[in-house]
């Protein structure tokens, strides 16, 4: 099996394939400008030529389904759903954040992402490498984001965090507050993360828990 | 462990493949890092495809400057092709984790690796290209670090 990655949730589009085993077989992150979203058809294209793979070759299509920007994610949705019908392919709806929560867990037991949303809020999950499955995004407005940074996450009681953000006011406050030596805060341009959304496909492909085209999900998972 | 550098000259794709098949051949079996550096056109992706011919893959090997990474797995071990080419700094590829998990004994190549400082707790064979007057030399210059087991590449290399 082999899937085709796409996420437009942020920053720079993330394109790439993705093998069963959940390996990332090919990345790409074409510079951000202006005109991908106009031009993701050719990108997509662009990808798998490069890497030597005729679209017959597809099985599947992992769409990053954010949560993150409203219209990147709506755009690659629309792309992603247009050619999942067009070829017809399953689809695997990918969370945003939560690739990103699992590729953390690979440096702690416990992850928190915050990834910026509009007005002064930001998308969160917390994650845990037993409940990931089960890890729960949130919109938290900053203030309550950053108690809960400061205070120190309730499902995640002492054990080591990576707190991952794209958010330079989150990070500094982090770094100004005295947070316990648990935590290790990183700060990225995009939280999405390409080899997080091969390992979720790669579960999903496993799983069996892919859905047929008609059923896409058309915008971000729920976020409460 | 590190060598002492190594320079050598080929006149032909040809021989530069040749030479990669001989790198190749005498790689020790765990992870190993190829940092490639030099100008454009110096060579590191005709290394690459000869580094892929003589592990056994037959996919074509290409430059995969749009793709940033490409593995393969059809060879007597994995090769992952990493080019950085149009990559101007470090945050850029932090969402791909082009580092990260690594099957064991993988050959991880890196071309345009000074775009980047790239970490791996891996032995380093690193080569860098120059081309030479006439259109096809080349003079690379092979330095090897971080492994005894390193100690095959540079009798291979030695053997010219």
């Amino acid at each position: 099996m082999l899937c085709a990655l796409i996420d437009t949730s942020g920053q720079n589009m993330l394109l790439g394939l993705a093998e069963e085993t959940g390996r990332l077989a090919a990345a790409a992150a074409p510079p951000h400008t202006k005109e991908n979203s106009a031009a993701i058809a050719e990108l997509f294209a662009r990808m798998l030529a490069d890497a030597g793979v005729w679209p017959d070759e597809l099985t599947h299509l992992g769409i990053g389904c954010g949560p993150g920007s409203f219209i990147g994610t709506r755009t690659g949705l629309a792309f992603a759903n247009g050619y999942a019908a067009g070829r017809n392919l399953p689809v695997i709806a990918l969370n945003s954040l939560r690739s990103a929560g699992v590729i953390a867990l690979t440096m702690a037991e416990g992850s928190a992402i915050f990834r910026a949303a509009r007005k002064r809020s930001y998308y969160a999950g917390l994650y845990r490498a037993d409940t990931l499955e089960a890890g729960r995004e949130m919109e938290l407005a900053d203030e309550v984001a950053f108690a809960m940074l400061e205070s120190g996450f309730t499902g995640l009681p002492e054990v080591p965090v990576q707190v991952v953000t794209d958010c330079r006011r989150l990070y500094d406050r982090a770094q100004e507050t005295k947070l316990p030596p648990r935590y290790s805060v990183v700060l990225k341009d995009n939280v999405a993360d390409l080899r997080g959304l091969a390992i979720l496909a790669g579960r999903a492909l496993r799983a069996g828990t892919t859905a047929p085209w008609a059923d896409a999900v058309y915008l971000r998972p729920a976020v409460d | 462990m590190d060598f002492p550098a190594i320079e050598l000259h080929t006149h032909s794709p040809a021989e530069t493949q040749a030479l990669a098949a001989r790198v190749a051949l005498a790689l020790p079996p765990e992870t190993v890092l190829l940092p490639l550096t030099g100008e454009l056109g110096g060579g590191k992706t005709t290394f690459v495809q000869g580094l892929a011919r003589a592990l056994g893959i037959t996919r074509t090997v290409g430059s995969p400057s749009f793709l940033l990474m490409k593995e393969y797995h059809e060879g007597a071990r994995p090769l992952r092709h990493i080019d950085l080419y149009r990559i101007t700094g470090a945050r850029e590829i932090a969402p791909l984790g082009l580092l990260e998990d690594i099957a064991e004994g993988t050959v991880v190549v890196v071309e345009w690796a000074d775009r980047v400082a790239l970490e791996l707790h891996a032995p380093v064979v690193a080569l860098h290209f120059a081309a030479l007057d006439g259109e096809n030399s080349r003079r690379l210059t092979v330095t090897l670090r971080n492994g005894a087991s390193l100690k095959g590449v540079a009798d291979a290399l030695r053997a010219d």
